[in-house]
C-alpha cells in the first residue's frame, strides 16, 4: 500500500501515569474514525504516534480529521528512512526541495532527537552533517540556530524520520476519555464555546435545545443544528435532542409571578436537561453561563438553577468575559451563525424586571409549587432526537 | 392545506400571461440589440416598440423611460448619481422611505451632504416639517407614493407644490414601487422629476423595472456599454422587459375595475374585523388616503412574528415586517415608531396584502381566522393567575 506517514505529537497525554494507555487508545480511535473510508495504520512510540494512511485519502480530508481532534497538539507529514546516514541524507535532501521546506527561506537548522542512543553519531554530528549537505545542495540558504526561517526535524527511533513544518493541533485530551455530559445548547454564542471547552477536556457530549414554537421559529430551530453541525467534529458526532417546550413555557408564564418567570424556567429546563441526562447516560450538565451575564446568572440566581440539579453542572465560562468568549467563537467557527437574528426566547416570556437575587428556599418553594413534573415528563416523551 | 397569499405587497404572483411572453419574446428576440446583424436589428427595433408601449401605458414620453432591474436599483441609480456633484448640498428623504432610500443616508452624509428626514405623523409626511427644510441648498427631494407597510398614500403633489414654489429648481424623485395597481397614477400630474418602478409587484418577472426620468441625463450607477443612453449599462432584458409590460398592461386596463373589487375586499374585511375590537384596523380605508389592498392592522400583545407564523401554519401568508430584506423586523419597526404607532403596537403588527387575484372567500375567512388566532394566542399567553 502506498501510504502517507504522518507524525502526531500529544502532549498531556503523554504526562498521564498507568491510564496513558487508555487515552492514546481514544485518541487512536477518534482520529481512525475521522480517517474513514481511508485505510490507516498506526504505531507508537514514546510521547509520538504514527499514522500511515492510504496514499489516495486527500490531504485536506487528513488536515480537516487532524486539526478537529483533541488530543493532538501538533503533526506533521513525515519522511522515514533506515538507520543509516547515506540513506538519512539522501531523505534531508529530498525534503529540502519540498515547497514546504524551501519556499520563502533564506536561513534554516537542523534539529535531532536520538530517542535510540546506541545511533553511532551524536544529535550534534548528525544535524551537522546534514545541514552541510543541505547547504551544498542550496548554496543561497544560511544556517541560523537562533531564530532559522525553517527547522528540518530528526528523530532517531526504530527508524528514522524526518519533517520539517509541523502544524499545531487542539491540545486538551481525546474526546471520551473523561466521559460523556449533556450539553444545554442555545442559539447564542456562548454555549457552543462552553461544549468546545469541556469538549477540550475529554468530554463527549449530547446537547439538549428548548423548541417553543410558534413562539420560537423554525428558523431558530435550524440555526441551534448547524451550530450543532459545526461542533460536531470537534466533539467526534453530535447527538441534539430538541425538546418541545411550549407547553411548558406557557404553563409557568401563566401560573409563575412575572419576576420570577426566567428563574423558574431556567430550572425547569435545568430539570429536563438532568432526567435527559440520566437516561442517556451523561455525567454532568454544561451550560454557557458567564457570572454576571445576564439575571439569570447572578450568583444568587446560579445558586438556585444549580440546586435543581444532583449532577455537577460544568461552567467552563463562569469567569470569562464577552469579548474573550466570542474570540473563541470566531475561532471554532460558531460566532456568525451563532450572532443570526433568530431569537430563542420570545420576548412575551422575558419579564421586564427579572429577579436579581432571588432566595434560594424561596424560589424552590415556588417552583415545586408549580408541579411541572408531569409536563416535563411529557415534553421528554416528545423529544425529537437529531444525529449530526 | 390550501393556501392563501395575502402578502402582495412583498411580491405578486406572476401573471401566465406575462410568463408567456416571456417564453415567446425570449425565444423570438433573443439577440443582442446593440450588434449589427439582422437579428441584433430586430432585437433592438422590439426593445423600442417596448420602450414606447411602456410610456404608453404610463403615459409619458418614450424618452423618458429607463429600463432597470427593479426599484432598488432605480433609486440607487438616483442617489449615487448626487455622488457626481461639485457642491454637496441638502438632500431631504422623508422616515417612511423604504431602506433602498433611507440607507443611502450613511453614504451621502460620508461625502459631505446633509440628509434631513421629515418627521411623519399617523402614517404620513408632515408636510410643515416638510417645508421648513426646503432651501435654497436642496438639490434632491425623495419622498415615495404609497408606503409599503402601512398603505398610506402620501401627499406628493402637496409636497411637489412647495417645491415648485422655492426660488431654485429642485430635483424630486419619487418611489412610486407600491402605486401601481393600487391607485389612478399619472406621472405628468404629479410633477415629479423621477420615479421608480417595480416589476414583480404588478405580476411582471423579477429582475426588472422601470426608471422614469423626466428630462436631461443623470450619471450611471455602473460603468459599461451605451444601452438605455449610457443610463443603465448591460445587455437589454428584453423577454423580461416585454413581460413586464404585458402585466402593466393588464394592470393599467383593468385598473378601475380593479380597484373596485380591491375596495369591496377591504370594506368586507373591515366589516368582519369590526365586531372584535383587540384587532385594530390601523388606518382604517378612506379613498385617496390609503390604498385599498395594503391593510394595516395591530393584533396586540401578540408578537408580530408569532402571529404570522400561526397564520401561516393555518394556511395564511401574511408580513410581520417588511419582507425585502429578511428579518428586517428592527428597521420596519422603527418605520412603525416613526409613523406614530405606539411601542407596543409598532411590536404586535400585521401587513396585510391582497390583489384582483384574492377571492371574498378568501378575505373572509382570514379575517375569521384573525379573529380565531387572536383569541387563542390571547388565552394562550394571558390568563394569569397570581397565586404567590
Amino acid at each position: 500500500m502506498d501510504t502517507k506517514l504522518y507524525l502526531i505529537k500529544q502532549g498531556e497525554i503523554a504526562l498521564k501515569g498507568q491510564n496513558r494507555n487508555l487515552f492514546e487508545k481514544q485518541l487512536k480511535d477518534n482520529i481512525k474514525s475521522k480517517l474513514r473510508p481511508y485505510h490507516n495504520v498506526f504505531s507508537r512510540q514514546k510521547g509520538r504516534m504514527f499514522i500511515e494512511i492510504d496514499q489516495s485519502a486527500p490531504l485536506s480530508h487528513i488536515k480537516h480529521a487532524l486539526s478537529t481532534t483533541f488530543g493532538i497538539v501538533g503533526y506533521s507529514q513525515a519522511l522515514r528512512c533506515s538507520k543509516n546516514m547515506d540513506d538519512i541524507t539522501q531523505v534531508a535532501l529530498t525534503l529540502s526541495h519540498q515547497s514546504e521546506f524551501i519556499d520563502g527561506i533564506s536561513t534554516f537548522k537542523v534539529e535531532t532527537v536520538r530517542a535510540d542512543k546506541g545511533f553511532p553519531l551524536t544529535s550534534y554530528e548528525i544535524s551537522a552533517h546534514l545541514g552541510a549537505a543541505i547547504l551544498q545542495e542550496h548554496p543561497q540558504l544560511k544556517v541560523n540556530v537562533r531564530t532559522p526561517d525553517r527547522i528540518l526535524y530528526v528523530e532517531v527511533r526504530d527508524k528514522v524520520y524526518l519533517y520539517s513544518s509541523q502544524t499545531k493541533g487542539l491540545g486538551g485530551l481525546p474526546v471520551s476519555s473523561a466521559g460523556k455530559a449533556m450539553l444545554m445548547l442555545s442559539g447564542g454564542i456562548d454555549s457552543p464555546v462552553a461544549s468546545y471547552m469541556m469538549a477540550k477536556r475529554g468530554l463527549k457530549q449530547e446537547a439538549i435545545y428548548f423548541h417553543a414554537y410558534p413562539y420560537t421559529s423554525d428558523e431558530a430551530k435550524e440555526k441551534v443544528l448547524s451550530l450543532a453541525k459545526i461542533l460536531s467534529p470537534y466533539l467526534q458526532g453530535l447527538t441534539v435532542h430538541v425538546v418541545p417546550f411550549t407547553e411548558c413555557q406557557l404553563y409557568m408564564k401563566a401560573h409563575a409571578p412575572e419576576e420570577q418567570q426566567t428563574l423558574i424556567m431556567r430550572a425547569a429546563m435545568v430539570q429536563l436537561s438532568e432526567k435527559l441526562a440520566m437516561q442517556r447516560g451523561c455525567k454532568a450538565l454544561i451550560t454557557g453561563e458567564a457570572l454576571s451575564q445576564v439575571a439569570s446568572q447572578t450568583i444568587e440566581s446560579l445558586n438556585f438553577t444549580n440546586s435543581m440539579a444532583s449532577l455537577t453542572v460544568l461552567r467552563p465560562l463562569v469567569g470569562m468575559d464577552k469579548v474573550e468568549i466570542i474570540d473563541i467563537a470566531r475561532q471554532i467557527g460558531t460566532y456568525e451563525t451563532s450572532i443570526l437574528p433568530y431569537e430563542d426566547c420570545c420576548t412575551i416570556f422575558s419579564p421586564k424586571h427579572p429577579l436579581v437575587k432571588p432566595d434560594v428556599e424561596f424560589m424552590r418553594e415556588s417552583y415545586f409549587s408549580l408541579n411541572l413534573e408531569a409536563l416535563i415528563d411529557k415534553a421528554l416523551q416528545e423529544v425529537e432526537t437529531v444525529f449530526l | 392545506m390550501k393556501r392563501s397569499y395575502f402578502d402582495w405587497a412583498a411580491t405578486t404572483y406572476l401573471a401566465r400571461e406575462a410568463l408567456e411572453r416571456y417564453n415567446e419574446v425570449a425565444t423570438l428576440y433573443w439577440a443582442n440589440p446593440s450588434a449589427v446583424h439582422a437579428d441584433g436589428k430586430q432585437a433592438a427595433l422590439f426593445l423600442q416598440e417596448q420602450r414606447e408601449l411602456s410610456a404608453q401605458l404610463l403615459d409619458v414620453d418614450s424618452k423618458q423611460i429607463f429600463y432597470t432591474s427593479g426599484g432598488t436599483e432605480s433609486n440607487s441609480i438616483i442617489f449615487n448619481s448626487l455622488l457626481w456633484k461639485r457642491t454637496q448640498g441638502e438632500i431631504i428623504i422623508s422616515s417612511l422611505e423604504h431602506a433602498s432610500v433611507s440607507q443611502y443616508t450613511r453614504l451621502l452624509e460620508h461625502h459631505g451632504f446633509t440628509v434631513h428626514v421629515v418627521k411623519a405623523k399617523d402614517g404620513y409626511i408632515d408636510l410643515q416639517h416638510f417645508e421648513s427644510l426646503l432651501n435654497e441648498n436642496t438639490q434632491l427631494v425623495s419622498l415615495m407614493l404609497v408606503q409599503n407597510v402601512l398603505g398610506t398614500i402620501q401627499p406628493i403633489k402637496e409636497a411637489v407644490q412647495l417645491v415648485r414654489s422655492q426660488s431654485k429648481p429642485i430635483f424630486v424623485h419619487c418611489d412610486a414601487v407600491q402605486a401601481v395597481g393600487k391607485m389612478p397614477l399619472q406621472l405628468e400630474n404629479l410633477d415629479v422629476d423621477a420615479a421608480s418602478f417595480s416589476s414583480h409587484k404588478f405580476e411582471g418577472v423579477r429582475g426588472v423595472g422601470i426608471l422614469y426620468l423626466k428630462k436631461g441625463s443623470i450619471e450611471a450607477l455602473s460603468r459599461g456599454g451605451n444601452q438605455e443612453g449610457g443610463l443603465r449599462p448591460g445587455t437589454e432584458n428584453i423577454a423580461s422587459i416585454a413581460a413586464m409590460n404585458t402585466a402593466l398592461s393588464r394592470t393599467v386596463h383593468s385598473l378601475e375595475s380593479d380597484l373596485i373589487f380591491l375596495k369591496e375586499l377591504r370594506e368586507i374585511f373591515e366589516q368582519e374585523l369590526k365586531s372584535y375590537s383587540p384587532i385594530k384596523v390601523i388606518h382604517p380605508y378612506k379613498e385617496r388616503d390609503v390604498v385599498a389592498s395594503i391593510i394595516h392592522i395591530s393584533v396586540v400583545p401578540i408578537p408580530s412574528e408569532v402571529f404570522a407564523r400561526v397564520l401561516s401554519d393555518k394556511g395564511f401568508d401574511v408580513s410581520s415586517g417588511s419582507a425585502c430584506s429578511h428579518n428586517s423586523t428592527a428597521s420596519s419597526h422603527s418605520l412603525l415608531l416613526a409613523s406614530g404607532l405606539s411601542k407596543k403596537e409598532a411590536h404586535s403588527s400585521l401587513r396585510i396584502s391582497f390583489g384582483h387575484r384574492t377571492t371574498v372567500d378568501e378575505i373572509k375567512a382570514l379575517a375569521h381566522t384573525l379573529i380565531e388566532t387572536h383569541q387563542q394566542l390571547h388565552l394562550a399567553i394571558g390568563g394569569r393567575t397570581r397565586g404567590h
